[in-house]
């Protein structure tokens, strides 16, 4: 038999991966069986690594003709039943929103994962930013449930791709994983776990004859059950505002309950969904609030404010969105200030400024050139205003 | 204790491919905490290529590099955009055969791409005669942790070539005394080694002499401007190389 060129490292290794290398291998941990994009960098690994991986695993890798066929390909494949992925960057992911809509909408699990670059439109294809922390809870149009997971370490991006799988099958709803250049790039010491390790979720598949399946039934956990194409089931998907049989309708009661069911399935799981980390913030008096590699600068400027007698800690919300609410209220009276640190022009202190309402000072200290916040910039601008 | 190190080039002398191996070595054979992350233009080759490893003994938060414990630089540009950044106690190791270093600055010089070129047969291998010299000159990771991260990271077809490439690199600097033109650097890092016990990371390398003093030189509107040998050197490349170009090119003969 011939040997596999560099086959992937067994379950328990340690292993010096990139950020997109770790997301595929959280990928396929968590069961990916179908894999369609456009290759783009800086997310061109992740496509790579599941060209040569997922057909030996009796899996799917597709190159489509652009990034809106592919988001359509991974919508067709997860209602067949599989547990399918996108990877792109901010221009395919806006060509990708509007097929993500319909998902969101037709409550259709799948993830997709963004590598955010810098700059707007193509940007800077190499460089780091943060542009698109808005475009992933508003990119696609009208009133949608989605969930943004945004990890910050190599090892952090293995274990939120699995996750999100589990959270886009628990709710039935895309998720957004949101790395950036320097976490899809940077190579970091990272154990694989085995798969005793992880927890895996499937989606609920129905129990009841065909006849009587309703695939947008209202159920106790707001969550219907899926059925995959192909087994019996015979339903309708469309984008259109459907009843619980899938078909379309205007009538003004099914239509609220749709939108309402769709929200609280997110709104009332809040506990579930909303991870996110806090660094020495019990007695800071300034908390920096960052994500992805922002928060890593973030994390050392808090080590060095410290050390030189500045109360300083941070918020790393790890679930963008929903944003995490309540611990930024619950730390809005005891800090003087937030300072936003985010590698834009200024996203996400929009979200806290509109939590914090007011309770505490927040501000925003934002860089966008293309390169990675320094510690030693974050520290100066919190030793400056103090 | 945290090391910074940066490579850099240019695009197709294997950078990036020098720095994972180094972070590789580090990380898994060393059991250090490592982060690798790199800079590079959209062109497969001539355009800057730049990695940063940091390794340290604790975990690691701003993944770059600020204050340089080793520059390992390939070419003219990366040189001159980089050797600012060295502490004062880093090591500068520099391909002779690209780059023309400031008068008065200590550092490492070798030249590796010839090294490359005429031991191995192949001027792309002069980032595994970089590594060697890293092994030979330093103490941030051993020369059998590359090895055996050079073995786990290149194509099977290439192993003997780049494996040939980093002993030649290793002993290279090894026998750096008899070496044209880096006999003093030598010695000074040997002082230093001999005097800092226990060969910690302090003692790595060699003490930065001197900075390096720009020169005033008539501007071409009769100004005066201040310019580095190296910046005078890369220019004087450029306007060599514009000159060839259009010498050679038929249409305007």
């Amino acid at each position: 038999m011939k040997k596999r060129k560099r086959a992937i490292p067994s379950n328990g290794d340690i292993k010096l991966l990139q950020g997109n290398e770790a997301c595929v291998h959280g990928a396929l941990l968590a069961g990916v069986t179908f894999f369609a994009g456009y290759p783009i960098t800086p997310s061109t690994e992740i496509a790579e690594l599941m060209a040569r991986e997922l057909p030996r695993r009796g899996g799917v890798f597709v190159q489509m003709e652009d990034e809106i066929a592919s988001m359509g390909a991974v919508i067709g494949a997860s209602l067949a039943g599989a547990k399918a992925m996108t990877a792109t960057s901010g221009p395919g992911f806006s060509l990708k929103q509007e097929n993500l809509g319909f998902a969101s909408f037709t409550e259709i699990p799948c993830v997709v994962v963004d590598v955010m670059r810098g700059g707007p439109s193509t940007g800077l294809p190499t460089s780091v930013g943060q542009g698109d922390i808005m475009q992933s809870r508003w990119g696609t149009h009208g009133d949608h449930p989605i969930i943004v997971l945004v990890p910050c370490s190599v090892e952090e991006t293995l274990h939120l791709t699995i996750t999100a799988f589990n959270f886009s099958e628990k709710y039935r709803t895309p998720v957004i994983l949101l790395l950036d250049e320097v976490i899809g790039h940077m190579r970091e010491k990272a154990k694989i776990p085995s798969k005793a390790d992880i927890k895996v979720v499937e989606r609920k598949r129905p129990d009841v004859p065909a006849h009587a399946y309703q695939p947008y039934e209202m159920t106790a956990d707001l969550v219907p059950p899926l059925a995959d194409f192909g087994s019996g089931y015979r339903y309708h998907v469309t984008g259109l505002t459907h009843d619980q049989w899938g078909f379309p309708t205007m009538r003004l009661d099914e239509t609220k309950s749709l939108l309402t069911r769709l929200k609280d399935k997110i709104e009332t799981n809040r506990p579930d969904i909303c991870l996110s980390e806090e660094y020495l913030c019990k007695d800071a008096e300034h908390i920096l609030v960052a994500t992805g590699s922002a928060a890593r600068s973030c994390k050392a400027a808090v080590d060095a404010a410290r050390s030189m007698g500045i109360k300083a800690g941070l918020i790393r919300p790890i679930t963008l969105w929903p944003h995490p609410r309540r611990l930024l209220l619950h730390y809005a009276s005891s800090a003087k200030r937030f300072v936003v640190v985010e590698l834009n022009l200024g996203q996400m202190v929009l979200e806290v400024e509109r939590i914090v309402a007011g309770k505490t000072a927040v501000e925003s200290f934002t860089r966008y050139d293309g390169e990675l916040v320094t510690p030693e910039e974050i520290v100066s601008h919190l030793a400056e205003e103090e | 204790m945290r090391t910074e190190c940066r490579l850099c080039g240019s695009g197709g002398q294997g950078i990036i491919l020098g720095g994972i191996i180094l972070a590789e070595a580090a990380a898994i054979y060393e059991g250090k905490f490592v982060a690798q992350v790199q800079d590079y233009g959209p062109a497969a080759r001539g355009d800057s290529s730049k990695t940063d490893v940091v390794i340290s003994d604790d975990p690691i938060d701003y993944p770059k590099c600020s204050r340089l414990d080793l520059l390992v630089a390939l070419s003219q540009r990366a040189y001159a955009e980089n050797s600012d950044s060295i502490k004062e106690d880093g090591v500068l190791i520099v391909d002779s055969d690209n780059v023309h270093m400031t008068k008065g600055e200590a550092g490492f010089r070798f030249p590796m791409t010839a090294i490359a070129r005429d031991q191995i047969g192949s001027p792309m291998s002069v980032n595994m005669v970089a590594l060697g010299a890293i092994a030979a000159l330093t103490h941030i990771v051993k020369l059998e942790s590359l090895k055996k991260s050079v073995l786990e990271r290149v194509p099977a077809h290439t192993r003997k070539h780049n494996l040939a490439a980093l002993m030649a690199g290793y002993k290279m600097a090894r026998g750096m005394k008899k070496a044209k033109g880096v006999a003093d650097a030598g010695r000074k890092a040997k002082e230093n080694n001999r005097t800092a016990k226990g060969r910690g990371p302090e003692a790595k390398g060699i003490r930065r002499r001197g900075k390096r003093k720009p020169q005033e030189r008539k501007g071409t509107q009769g100004k005066t401007v201040l310019t580095t040998k190296a910046q005078r050197h890369q220019e004087n490349q450029e306007e060599r190389q514009y000159r060839r170009l259009w010498s050679n090119s038929d249409s305007f003969q």
